[in-house]
């Protein structure tokens, strides 16, 4: 019966020899999923391009983001691209592509506070031919200081009252992306 | 029933001569949870025997004045020779546990195990825990007075003792502790109850047997006595029910082993498939569970060796409320102000993400070897594996890829010696080791939340019971080390390696009296420190499910408890039967999470949590009472009341339960003692009030309202209760209600409704 308890005993043993053999194993985890550059590209007729730009160079780290915008012509038509990237993961993440690839499940909404807003309406549409946003139009009118939110959500109600022209209020989804860019139009 | 204990009560009453003498008395199982029926009580040398009825109550009449030996025997007991001297008319002769309640006067005799006896206890009854064999464990815990469950929507659950739970419960399985990553508010026990036997909550104070982890008490989990007979014995049960719609269904074998009814085994299975709970108003998305459940056990008893092991395996997948999975603190605010959840999707027994997968997979060995007839080696060890996986809706296909996975891996082992010194003095000595590992799995493309680390705890405890007349004292110290080591990763990739070191003790400390006609009175006190766990430390970022970010302080110290609880108590057997407890606890240093401000991230801004210490107090108040009208009709009633405060802020603690109360009606509307068929209704009624302590800044949303639900049910046994039907109710009124205690409470404004169980037991 000794015998059995010495079998015990060497058993916990081996496990605990186990145990301690791999904490130079933990690596890094490469987030590849994280957003920390958001671009908003405008051009207008003459190819003149101004960018909306948001940089965190620590994602959700303590650093806080680097955010610029430029300044924008009044009464004039601007065709906007979208570009979200992942720079801190190893190679760097397109965002971009993964949300086209998912189109269907993802929509951005662009808000304005204030008057008179620029207008905005969507260019591109998913495989159920409702908007998306990663591509759109966007109208300026006269002379205006505010705040463009840009959000995007996952797995919004596109079938919801308002939502494929735009209105955020019955989208539903959740928020992956949710931003304040200042804007002016002189 | 290694441990059965015997005690003698004898009453004084007028000598005589004559052989017209009666020995009368109870047989009850160890832990005082059940009348054990039909046992034999013979006479050695004599062909005088009798068998206790159903209740436990057996006499034995016509003795002349003498010394006898009682040899009680029952199917799953070790018998229990007694020597008496019977003088009296009368005699009193129970067969129960350790501590219970002796009449005035009495000649207490006794062999008991060293158990900590003056805690305030609670169990399941044998009966409710079969027809419990499908549910889970907080669900089977829940009847209980002073026990509550905390939610993750409505099949996450975990028993939260007197306001606490977590890190703070011990669970504890055939003498081993489950580590199962029962930090998570969202974790609920990796357990089921299928295997045992018995369940008892130990609400007393600090437990030196379990360690500083049960400083708010411990869910103790046991098998009954190894079945050892060659036919084999089979419990079947099949539950279907309404909401949410599901079928569960167990089954059971035990069988002997050999020919010299010395060795046997248990079979258990289990499976449990159910779809999305349904709320009176709609569809609770994503609600649904599935469940698979393996165990089995194999033991001897010899002359010297007791032998046991068990092996146990269970699989679980949960959905989590679909409308729960929000980014910020605008989605919240869109939830909260919402009066039905953001995201539905029609009635499925199909369960997406956000879910969890656990497979939690252990194996036990439990061992005694009788020195002497008063001092026995107890061994226990047991491994255990818990592979936990979250998954969460992510962007470009990861969906499928868990956005946790960790495997965690504990080896604990204990070696006690139980020591009877004499009639009055026991005690015993136990050298206790647990080493436990937590990997996390790196294909998640997500910053763990939790470390990776290593824990080494080493502990020893002396406990001491010494047992008068009418008065149990008993006491006891414990030491733990604890080594914790973790390595991780912060945002920059920076790597860190911190290691604390713990050293805390735990002292206990009690008494339990009779005073007069039964009534029992337990006092109880203990203080414990517990070492911060490692998401307190460490955890840093976005919890699953929550618009919130965590953080844990590296430099967090042990938190200090003490606690002091008395209960007033009268025996089970009694027409009114009841217990009421008062309990006060008292923190150093209590850990919990408190709101600071926001964390800026790129979906907007999260709630910043981080944890922080306090002192606190708990004070509550637990009472029940079942009263047999007549034969036919039992009342029963039960509150429990308890207020938490912080004490720096003078506010409530988060997630204490509010006042509850309940009365119930049994009626018995036939019953043919011969066959033992039986027809029992019932009928319920739940009481959950307001909680109106607490702390605005500290949640999200004001508790919600007062509710009563009520309950029905029917339970028709067949003969020699081979067949057992239930047919239950729960919510008979479909009432929309909101509980405090669900975790999830802001994405869905209701509680699931109206539940119809069909439930079938068949013995065979």
């Amino acid at each position: 019966m000794k015998n059995k308890k010495n079998y015990l005993f060497g058993l916990l043993a081996i496990a605990l020899t186990g145990l301690f053999s791999c904490k130079d194993d933990v690596k890094p985890i490469n987030e590849e999923e994280v957003i920390n550059e958001v671009t908003v590209t405008l051009r207008d007729g003459n190819n003149t391009v101004y960018t909306l730009s948001y940089k965190d160079a620590d994602g959700d780290g303590p650093q806080s983001p680097q955010i610029t915008s430029d300044k924008l012509p009044a009464n004039t038509t601007l065709t906007g691209t979208l570009s979200l990237k992942n720079t801190l993961a190893e190679p760097e993440e397109d965002i971009t592509e993964e949300i086209h690839n998912e189109s269907d499940e993802h929509q951005f909404f662009y808000l304005w506070s204030g008057s008179p807003a620029p207008s905005v309406t969507y260019s591109d549409t998913d495989n159920n031919n409702r908007p998306v946003g990663l591509e759109i139009t966007l109208t300026t009118h006269d002379a205006y200081e505010g705040t463009l939110n840009l959000v995007l959500r996952h797995q919004p109600n596109k079938d919801a009252s308002g939502v494929a022209q735009g209105d955020i209020t019955n989208a539903g989804g959740s928020t992956d992306v949710d931003l304040q860019f200042p804007v002016r139009v002189e | 029933m290694a441990g059965l204990i015997c005690l003698f009560t004898c009453q004084p009453g007028l000598k005589a001569q004559l052989c017209n003498h009666t020995v009368r008395g109870i047989v009850l199982d160890e832990h005082d949870t059940t009348a054990l029926s039909y046992a034999n009580i013979a006479i050695e040398g004599s062909d005088k025997i009798a068998q206790a009825d159903s209740s436990g109550y057996y006499e034995i009449q016509g003795l002349c004045p003498g010394t006898y030996t009682f040899i009680c025997s029952h199917i799953d007991c070790t018998p229990v020779k007694k020597r008496m001297t019977i003088g009296e008319r009368f005699t009193e002769l129970n067969f129960y546990p350790e501590h219970h309640v002796r009449e005035l006067k009495q000649i207490v005799i006794r062999a008991r195990s060293n158990h900590e006896v003056t805690s305030v206890r609670a169990s399941i009854d044998a009966e409710q825990l079969t027809s419990l064999k499908t549910s889970s464990l907080s669900q089977s815990l829940r009847t209980l007075p002073g026990i509550s469950v905390l939610s993750t929507g409505n099949n996450i659950e975990k028993p939260l003792i007197h306001g606490l739970y977590g890190s703070r419960i011990a669970i504890v399985q055939q003498a081993s502790k489950l580590e199962d990553q029962q930090w998570g508010n969202e974790h609920a026990p990796s357990i089921d109850v299928l295997m045992f036997d018995k369940i008892e909550v130990i609400k007393g104070a600090a437990s030196v047997r379990y360690g500083s982890k049960a400083l708010a008490g411990a869910v103790i989990l046991e098998q009954g006595p190894l079945y050892k007979q060659k036919e084999a014995r089979h419990t079947l049960v099949a539950t279907l029910q309404s909401n949410s719609p599901g079928l569960a269904a167990s089954s059971i074998i035990e069988k002997g082993l050999g020919d010299h009814n010395n060795a046997g085994w248990k079979l258990g299975l289990g499976v449990q498939k159910n779809g999305d709970f349904m709320a009176p108003a709609f569809v609770l998305s994503n609600t649904g569970n599935t469940n698979l459940n393996g165990a089995f056990s194999i033991g001897k008893t010899g002359k010297k060796w007791d032998t046991r092991v068990t092996l146990t395996s269970r699989y679980t997948r949960s959905g989590l409320l679909l409308a729960s999975q929000i980014h910020n603190q605008n989605d919240l605010e869109r939830a909260i102000g919402s009066d039905r959840p953001l995201t539905e999707r029609p009635w499925t027994l199909k369960i997406q993400a956000p879910c969890q997968e656990v497979i939690h997979s252990s194996a036990i060995y439990n061992g005694s070897y009788r020195w002497k007839e008063d001092h026995k080696i107890k061994i226990n060890a047991s491994y255990q594996h818990n592979n936990r996986k979250e998954f969460d809706v992510r962007r470009g296909g990861r969906t499928d890829i868990p956005a946790v996975n960790m495997n965690l891996h504990t080896g604990q082992i204990e070696v006690v010696d139980d020591h009877q010194w004499d009639e009055t003095w026991s005690g015993s000595i136990g050298l206790t080791l647990l080493a436990q590992i937590n990997q996390n799995v790196p294909n998640t493309q997500r910053r763990p939340i939790i470390p990776y680390y290593t824990l080494i705890n080493p502990g020893i405890f002396v406990f001491q019971q010494a047992n008068f007349d009418r008065i149990t004292l008993e006491g006891g110290v414990r030491l733990d080390h604890q080594a914790l080591d973790a390595t991780y990763y912060d945002i920059t990739q920076k790597r860190y390696e911190p290691h604390r070191k713990f050293t805390n003790g735990v002292a206990s400390g009690g008494f339990s009296t009779v005073l007069w006609h039964q009534v029992n009175v337990r006092v109880n006190a203990g203080m414990a420190y517990r070492a911060p766990d490692v998401n307190e430390l460490y955890s840093n970022g976005v919890h699953l499910s929550s618009a919130s970010y965590e953080v844990g302080d590296p430099g967090l110290t042990a938190e200090r408890s003490f606690k002091w609880i008395t209960e007033i108590s009268n025996d089970k057997d009694r027409q009114l039967n009841y217990s009421v407890s008062l309990f006060h606890q008292s923190f150093k240093n209590y850990i919990y999470q408190k709101p600071n401000g926001y964390v800026s991230t790129i979906a907007g801004l999260k709630l910043r949590y981080d944890y922080v210490q306090a002192p606190a107090e708990l004070i509550g108040s637990d009472a029940w009472l079942n009263y047999r009208i007549n034969p036919w009709a039992t009342l029963q009633a039960r509150a429990s009341w308890i207020k938490g405060t912080n004490k720096e802020t003078g506010k409530g603690i988060p997630l204490i339960p509010p006042f509850a109360a309940g009365a119930g009606l049994e009626i018995r509307l036939y019953k043919d003692k011969k066959s033992g068929k039986e027809g029992i209704f019932k009928v319920d009624a739940d009481h959950t009030g307001r909680q109106k302590r607490y702390n605005a800044e500290e949640l999200f949303r004001d508790p919600p309202g007062s509710y009563t639900l009520v309950n029905i049910s029917l339970k028709i046994k067949g003969k020699n209760s081979r067949n057992t039907y239930e047919l239950k109710c729960n919510n008979v009124f479909n009432t929309a209600y909101s509980n405090y205690l669900n975790n999830l409470r802001y994405f869905a404004p209701q509680e699931a409704g109206r539940n119809i169980i069909c439930q079938y037991i068949y013995n065979f």
